[in-house]
């Protein structure tokens, strides 16, 4: 019987090196979800395995851009992904503002991010579809802050409009220069895929070591991403710092 | 403590390597346990209080590092707990004048690829699993990437290692080691049997300026060969020499890449379905009717496909290219560019053609042997009528030295792991009769544990000695490398192949006469002789130089009074040699090497230095070399290798001089 996992499943692992999470964890390697989703598939393990084995999983879509044969993995993984609670729709950006921390998954990172920096800062969770919108609304909307972004398809969609964009992390301080070898910080956030991935020619790696790191090297989600942010434990560790 | 787990996900995704016998297994329900922990040291120190806590509680350890193996070595099974080494996963730093990083064992091999030649360097290692596989895992396997004829295999590249080990803890090997050097060709190679590597400081070069590839065709695979060794010989140190057999040419020589947009592992089933008989059939008649389809196959055959290609500086690549394509344009049809760059877009993606024929009910596996240049023709066809009953066999012969060349076959069967086990007995018989070696850089590990040991006879002894002065207890590893009872005959004589001579030791040649002088960080890639030394029921360095488990030459040429150590002879006769200007002859000769000429002869005369080139492309290196630095031609003499003269140079940094000099050898 086959499944929709089986290419992934007897693969080697190819696309190991682009994957965040297989960086650190090997039950996060795609081909290796994959082995126990059709397992799962079979019935030969628990579903709850083959969930806890799709979770690892941060959705970025880096596995399916290095794969020869176009796997489509994230879009294979993401049906087991329990909703996420999008919170209520924030106030509006507030005239006094100097930056903007757009959170599109949780306004928790804007005040962690004002907690920690003491910088007035004005979060703003975008509608549904923003990224489609007129990017000319953007520019004026965005016009003179600086972006503070905690998801590669937030800020491909902010730079396109000529937004000057900063990842969350790196505002934060979290990476430092000494704890990335490039000397200029890795994003993870989209797995080094997506626009900031040339202002981050690092691997993904560093950054995933550094957030599971953060997170004792216990929980699934260790590269930080939009799935991840749904789990509030994983949220509450990150945000804690170090 | 270093953070362990004991989940069933943790202990299911290091269960098995990629062995196939494993996969097969997994895919008829049969998937392993696994150990019964997960380690992940981030230190050296984690390492040693993992291997402690092993021994107390009585458990064997299997160090991963991405479980990209092919031979069974890093699975694991209950009353075993696996070393998961990706967390020592620190790049850097790079020394660009002694052209050197250092790097954690676990690091991935394309993350520090990618890494490096973001800074313009490049380690020049390129496995086709070197986006599944790490630094620890090639050290341990013997690795050997796609462009080794120009850059090595993996141990070449090693300046110096460090590794734990259960009875030594810590320890470095190599520049600047605290252990013996001459343990370094038994550990390098060892997978994970007498200790875990935890960091290297590897050789790398600039990105390279310039490539060129080309596609050549031969009527037959042995006058492809002719056409091979006389590049070897000739010195022009091609980066890639990939010869497909009739069938391979068919198949892997029309893989396309990825932005063909079309499935193109497809093209192998294609391939055998466009087959005349097995048309719009299922791929399970193929597979069900192995023979049928050798048969088909070897009648449709026309010709082999040879890819050939050059790198490094724009100068000194042009004047080899000339020399070599000039060579191959004797015996081959140059086919163009065409068939060259669509290997290099594809090279990595050859191994996506295995998965459908597991999804399709069969099983796929490869062999890689290797052999002297007078075995490789006979050595093809032995192994091809042993398992053409069984599977589809196909071949490629890539890695290659002056000496010999490594055997790549493919099968393709029935996915029945009785099938899968006759082919592996039988392909594994017919290498081992025929006198090559059983492993050229796949490893040993569980499945080839016995042939290996065979081969060894009592040579494998160096290896047994090592591991009761690193591991008395037995904990790293058991079952890997070493069997007990080899069942495979030991071959009755050493291939034959002209060109080696016996030598008692201190008469050889070449320096490296005296065994025990030149361990593989000293040992220029393009070295011209290689060395196998053999005995009553062994024989070890059964060409070419590197194949995998632990290099034993050395120990066996020094330990065993029965030794009879053979070299194979580096190309005679005169070439063209010049003497450069400047009384600082070894910062000179950095600035050769930096600059990609190789010699054939270096060496100082008369406090300056003397750089020699044979081969066809000797008067072409010549002048491109005059062309840079100052001198003036002088004739030929031959030099020993630098090894045996060099001293540090003091006219410059000699650090840095003496790193570079690693590529040719360092001081003693
Ligand atoms: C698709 C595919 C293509 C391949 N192509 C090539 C190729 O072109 N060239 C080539 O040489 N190989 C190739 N291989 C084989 C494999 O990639 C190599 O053997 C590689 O060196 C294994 O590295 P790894 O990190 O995955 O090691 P693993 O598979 O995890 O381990 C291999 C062995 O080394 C031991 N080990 C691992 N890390 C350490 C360490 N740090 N210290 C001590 N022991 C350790 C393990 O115990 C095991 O015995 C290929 C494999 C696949 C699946
Ligand atoms: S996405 Fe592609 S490379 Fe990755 S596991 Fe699946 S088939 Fe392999
Ligand atoms: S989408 Fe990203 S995190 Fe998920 S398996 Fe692919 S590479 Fe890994």
């Amino acid at each position: 019987m086959s499944t929709p996992y089986d290419t992934c499943a007897l693969c080697p692992r190819l696309c190991r090196h682009a994957c965040p999470v297989a960086t650190v964890w090997e039950p996060g390697a795609p081909s290796a979800i994959a082995e126990v989703l059709r397992d799962g598939a079979l019935g030969r393990v628990d579903a709850s395995l083959a969930q806890l084995a799709a979770l690892a999983c941060t959705d970025c879509g880096a596995c399916q851009e290095a794969c020869a044969i176009d796997r489509p993995v994230p879009e294979l993984l993401r049906k087991f992904v329990p909703k996420v609670e999008v919170p209520t729709q924030l106030p509006p950006i507030a005239g006094t503002a100097s930056e903007v921390a757009v959170c599109s998954g949780d306004r928790r990172w804007a005040e962690a991010f004002a907690a920690q920096t003491g910088r007035a800062v004005a979060s703003w969770t975008p509608p549904a579809n923003w990224h489609e919108t007129d990017s000319k609304t953007f520019g004026e909307l965005f016009s003179g802050r600086t972006a503070i972004v905690a998801d590669g398809e937030d800020a491909r969609a902010l730079r396109g409009a000529g937004v000057v964009v900063v990842w969350l992390g790196d505002a934060l301080g979290w990476v430092t220069e000494a704890s990335c070898s490039s000397g200029r910080p890795a994003l993870a956030c989209c797995g080094g895929r997506g626009p900031l991935r040339d202002a981050h020619p690092e691997p993904a790696a560093a950054l995933a070591q550094l957030w599971w790191a953060r997170s004792g090297g216990q929980t699934l989600a260790d590269a930080r991403c939009r799935r991840a942010l749904g789990r509030q434990d994983v949220v509450d560790q990150l945000l804690a710092g170090t | 403590m270093p953070t362990s787990s004991t989940s069933t996900l943790d202990r299911r995704a290091v269960a098995r390597d990629r062995l196939p016998g494993t996969t097969l297994d997994t895919w008829q329900g049969r998937a392993a346990e696994g150990p019964d922990r997960v380690i992940w040291p981030t230190s050296k120190g984690d390492v040693a209080d993992a291997l402690t806590e092993a021994a107390t509680a009585g458990v064997s350890v299997v160090p991963w590092g991405a479980g990209s193996g092919v031979v069974g070595g890093a699975s694991a099974t209950s009353g075993q707990w696996t070393l998961d080494l990706k967390r020592l996963a620190g790049i850097g730093p790079l020394d660009p004048v002694r052209r050197t990083v250092e790097v954690d064992a676990g690091v991935n091999g394309q993350q520090l690829e990618d890494w490096l030649q973001a800074r313009g360097f490049t380690l020049g290692h390129s496995p086709s699993s070197i986006g599944c596989s790490t630094v620890g895992g090639w050290a341990a396997a013997r690795s050997a990437g796609q462009f080794s004829s120009r850059y090595g295999t993996f141990e070449d590249m090693i300046v110096w290692f460090e590794a734990v080990s259960p009875s030594l803890g810590h320890m470095r090997v190599g520049e600047g080691g605290d252990a013996p050097e001459a343990w370094a060709p038994l550990m390098i190679g060892s997978e994970g049997t007498l200790a875990v590597f935890t960091r290297f400081a590897l050789r790398v070069w600039p990105v390279p300026e310039h490539r060129r590839l080309r596609g050549w065709q031969f009527p037959d695979v042995q006058s492809a060969l002719n056409a091979m060794r006389l590049l070897m010989d000739g010195e022009t140190w091609p980066a890639v020499v990939r010869l497909y057999d009739p069938v391979d040419t068919r198949i892997g020589g029309k893989t396309r890449p990825k932005s063909d947009h079309r499935p193109w592992f497809r093209d192998w089933l294609d391939s055998l379905r466009s087959m005349p008989g097995v048309s719009g059939r299922a791929l399970s008649l193929p597979l069900a009717l192995p023979g049928l389809v050798n048969h088909v196959f070897d009648r449709l055959a026309s010709g082999v496909l040879l890819i050939v290609g050059w790198e490094g500086g724009r100068e000194v690549t042009d004047a080899l290219a000339d020399a070599g394509e000039a060579i191959l344009r004797e015996g081959g049809t140059d086919l163009g560019e065409e068939p060259g760059q669509r290997w290099f877009a594809s090279r990595h993606n050859v191994s996506y053609k295995l998965m459908p024929i597991f999804a399709d009910g069969g099983f796929a596996d490869t062999m890689e042997v290797a052999t002297t240049w007078a075995g490789m023709e006979p050595l093809w066809r032995a192994v091809r009528a042993a398992v053409r009953r069984d599977v589809v066999v196909m071949c490629h012969m890539s890695h290659v030295y002056p000496e010999g060349g490594c055997l790549y076959f493919s099968f393709a069967g029935r996915g029945d792991r009785k099938v899968w086990e006759r082919v592996w007995r039988r392909a594994l018989d017919a290498v081992a009769q025929s006198g090559a070696t059983t492993s050229h850089h796949h490893g040993i590990g569980r499945l080839k544990a016995s042939s290996a040991t065979a081969e060894a006879g009592i040579a494998r002894e160096g290896w047994r000695q090592l591991k009761r002065i690193l591991d008395p207890g037995g904990l790293l590893n058991p079952g890997v490398l070493d069997a007990d009872h080899p069942p495979h005959p030991p071959a009755d004589a050493p291939p034959s192949d002209a060109g080696w001579t016996a030598f008692a030791p201190g008469q050889g040649r070449w320096p490296w006469a005296d065994v025990g002088l030149v361990p593989p960080w000293r040992r220029a890639p393009w070295m011209t002789s290689a060395l196998r030394v053999s005995g009553p029921g062994f024989l070890v360095g059964r060409a070419p130089r590197s194949a995998s488990g632990p290099d034993l030459r050395d120990w066996a040429a020094n330990h065993l009074p029965v030794a009879r150590i053979e070299q194979s002879a580096p190309p005679d006769g005169d070439g063209v040699m010049a003497r450069l200007a400047g009384d600082k002859p070894w910062a000179i000769a950095r600035a050769v090497l930096h600059a990609d000429f190789r010699p054939g002869a270096l060496g100082v005369d008369a406090g300056q230095l003397a750089v020699g080139f044979r081969g066809p492309a000797a008067d072409a290196l010549m002048s491109a070399l005059l062309r840079r630095f100052p001198g003036e031609r002088v004739p030929w003499r031959t030099y020993p290798w630098p090894w045996r003269d060099l001293v540090p140079c003091d006219d410059e940094d000699p650090a840095a001089v003496t790193a570079w000099l690693h590529s040719v050898g360092r001081p003693r």
